[in-house]
């Protein structure tokens, strides 16, 4: 057997090889000149339950409009069809990921983590007036995909690293390093490639444990790192770290934040979490 | 010198350094104290943070705790953060934010508003 290889977890994987074919057709819809925002929201509407998490989303503390939203295609207007579709792929990866188990992880906490990560990593992007906003947010969802792809496809080696972590008081990703001679984020980054993510997506999740010495500097590499950060050092959910990830003072640096901007993004993160969690994580109640 | 947030910004308090939007464009000049009028109009430019003067005296602390209660919430703080540096400006804000934010999970914090 070959040894293993971030590309070949990820490429062997059984859990979520490709997206949803639901994406693959909201993406074709979105690049037809043809299509209308009737036909995106028809698309939305075949798959059960998906157009009412939306709307609930898009009423949710995530968006501040001043009247409710009640349709999808009003929705596609008012939050853009590329932020939509990026949303109803969180939706559907989050959905797929819940039925798996995993001895050593909880699955709604986990999800937790990497929602936490989505938010934060939102709220920085807005903060710092990136453009569309939701880029960062499912960036900043999947960043730990790849540990979730190695705790259930290789629980023996998720073991491994846990117990290497706890015994030498090692963060989990060196402890992975060590183990494997690479760690989740190159797992993700080759998952994320696998499902034909954009670059910019695949980069972040890449370069998130240390955006620093990526080889050309990642804006979205660094608010994911500082966004992980956060959830982990504000302890929202449990990834399997038992400990905050170290800053890379090379992020702040690089997005021109200071230590006395962290407290209102922990304050927004905090606020909009308590909105979103129950809509994205809550019993599937349609 | 320390920036503060703007959430802790007040009236009568004197800006040292010039406070820019985005494009380098002086929206306060240096030395100006700061007014409701003026606080409204940064907030609404959204700007986060403000260096004033004497910043370090009035940046808020740690919530108080009886001393056994307060060690306790110390000691997770700094087992979660130990793979962080204890003098970088952002670890040492995070770690006291955290702080506030374990003692009220422990439910230290008697009397506090629930959200």
């Amino acid at each position: 057997m070959a040894p293993l290889s971030a590309e070949s977890i990820a490429a062997n994987t059984t859990t979520v090889a490709s997206l949803p074919e639901l994406h693959q057709q909201l993406e074709a819809a979105i690049l037809s000149p043809a299509s209308t925002l009737d036909d995106l929201a028809r698309i939305i509407g075949n798959e059960p339950g998906l157009a009412a998490r939306l709307l609930k989303l898009a009423n949710s503390a995530l968006y501040r409009h001043s009247g409710p939203i009640e349709t999808i295609t009003r929705a596609l207007t008012l939050i853009g069809t590329r932020q939509l579709q990026e949303l109803a792929l969180a939706t559907l990866v989050i959905e797929r990921f819940r039925l798996l188990e995993t001895p050593q992880l909880s699955m709604r906490e986990f999800w937790r983590n990497a929602l936490a990560t989505a938010i934060a990593a939102r709220v920085i992007a807005i903060h710092l007036r990136e453009r569309d906003s939701e880029r960062f947010f499912l960036a900043g969802l999947f960043h730990k995909i790849g540990r979730l792809v190695l705790f259930t496809d290789h629980p023996e080696l998720a073991t491994q690293s846990l117990i290497q972590a706890q015994q030498a008081g090692l963060l989990l990703s060196d402890a992975e390093e060590q183990l494997l001679g690479f760690h989740h984020a190159e797992i993700g980054h080759a998952l994320l490639k696998q499902w034909n993510l954009p670059a910019l997506h695949c980069e972040g999740v890449r370069h998130h444990i240390a955006p620093s010495i990526a080889p050309t500097t990642s804006v979205v590499a660094c608010i994911v790192h500082l966004a992980n950060w956060l959830a982990d050092g504000a302890a929202f959910g449990h990834a399997g770290d038992h400990f905050a990830p170290r800053l890379d003072p090379g992020a702040l640096r690089t997005l021109g934040l200071c230590a006395a901007t962290l407290e209102s993004l922990l304050n927004e993160l905090e606020r909009q979490y308590q909105d979103v969690e129950p809509l994205l994580l809550g019993e599937t109640d349609g | 010198m320390q920036s503060l947030s703007i959430q802790h910004a007040q009236p009568g308090m004197r800006i040292i350094n010039d406070i820019k939007d985005g494009n380098g464009r002086i929206l306060l000049p240096a030395d100006c104290t700061l007014d409701e009028r003026k606080l409204k109009a940064l907030r609404s430019w959204g700007i986060t943070e403000v260096v004033v003067d004497g910043a370090e005296a009035l940046r808020p602390g740690k919530v108080e705790l009886p001393e056994a209660q307060s060690l306790q919430v110390e000691a997770i703080v700094c087992e979660r953060f130990r793979h962080n540096d204890p003098a970088d400006p952002a670890v040492e804000e995070m770690k006291r934010l955290v702080f506030n934010r374990v003692a009220k999970q422990l439910g230290y914090l008697h009397g506090t508003a629930q959200r």
